[in-house]
């Protein structure tokens, strides 16, 4: 099993949803923020946001972008990309295996 | 108030964050979620385990023996986000960076008013009810409180120097020759005069390295201290006791 997110701990909604964000592109918070709210529906308050952007930055799956902006735009790392193609791999496996299983009830 | 929550962050948290964390609070219209978001963030900011540091204390360079400070000794050990230097480089444009360089470029920016000419900066209409008060500040001249009292402690040093020197002139020891009863006494009433001078305005200038090591805002500029046993050590070694 590819390293997913689960094997480097705990891993919240927030933080996986910054990097399918990031998968897209480096952006800043605000675009991440609307980018997160127009995939999933709910909009990450800043402190939840900067959490997650924090605990990611930390473990070296996303790296901030050189910019004169004010804003600080980031964008995954390899280390991020290949963490995240490991969990939605795994989500991708369980999921499959749930709709079978409702699927045949 | 947007300031005031980030201020809600730790130290070294903002110091990483802090700027694009205001930017990102600009552009979110204040709502009791977002405001009860950020509180929450900054506990969680406050109760993450700290990343390991590896701060190397930055040598103090003193020209008098200042050991030191208490305050700057114990920031060298407050673990902290780990530093990876922030890049610098070419820059990511955004949407508004497009506008900005494109309306640059088709020529919108040239020959507008007062172009070339320095700012008149006495009236700032955005001031509003601080308009006084940078008023105030700008009479009074802008050196910032921790630069005044930096120099402030150069002075004193130099007063105390030669505090020093004068104390050695004149306790020199005289002629050689046995000293009499009424020499000793005149030269340990005058030497202990000195001393107790000299080690009161060692303990005003170390009041002011305390205060200056509070304000200061970059560690590598901390003057340390001078404690009352090292004043007194270099007077007893300038200026020695009879034997």
């Amino acid at each position: 099993m590819s390293p997913g997110l689960s094997e480097l701990g705990r891993f919240s909604e927030p933080a996986l949803l910054v990097l399918i964000s990031l998968a897209s592109g480096p952006k800043h918070g605000y675009a991440m923020m609307e980018d997160i709210e127009a995939i999933s529906g709910t909009r990450p308050g800043p402190g939840t946001l900067y959490g997650a952007i924090s605990r990611l930055e930390r473990l070296d799956l996303i790296e901030p972008v050189p910019s004169d902006d004010r804003r600080r735009p980031y964008r995954l790392t390899d280390a991020g990309a290949a963490a995240l193609r490991g969990e939605l791999a795994n989500l991708q496996r369980l999921a499959a295996i749930g709709l079978k299983r409702m699927a045949s009830t | 108030m947007k300031k005031l929550l980030l201020h809600l962050y730790p130290r070294t948290w903002r110091r990483w964050y802090g700027d694009e964390f205001l930017a990102l609070m600009e552009d979110v219209p204040v709502s009791p979620r977002m405001i009860v978001d950020t509180v929450r963030g900054a506990l969680d900011a406050h109760l993450q385990p700290p990343a390991a540091a590896s701060e190397d204390a930055s040598s103090l360079t003193a020209e008098l023996p200042l050991a030191p400070s208490p305050v700057t000794a114990s920031l060298s050990e407050t673990p902290s986000l780990r530093r990876r230097p922030r890049p610098k480089g070419a820059a990511w444009e955004s949407a508004l960076d497009q506008i900005i360089r494109e309306a640059r470029e088709r020529g919108e920016f040239d020959n507008l008013e007062g172009a070339g000419k320095p700012l008149v900066l006495d009236e700032n209409p955005f001031a509003g009810e601080w308009g006084l008060a940078f008023h105030v500040v700008k009479q009074a001249g802008e050196t910032l409180p921790w630069i005044a009292l930096g120099q402030e402690i150069d002075g004193d040093k130099q007063r105390l120097q030669s505090l020093l020197d004068q104390a050695a002139n004149r306790l020199r020891s005289p002629r050689a020759g046995a000293w009499t009863d009424d020499d000793r006494q005149r030269f340990e009433a005058e030497r202990t005069r000195y001393r107790t001078q000299y080690l009161e305005e060692a303990a005003r200038l170390d009041k002011k390295l305390l205060e200056f090591s509070l304000q200061v805002p970059v560690r590598r500029l901390d003057r340390g201290r001078f404690p009352p046993h090292v004043a007194a050590r270099w007077f007893d070694e300038t200026c020695p006791p009879i034997t």
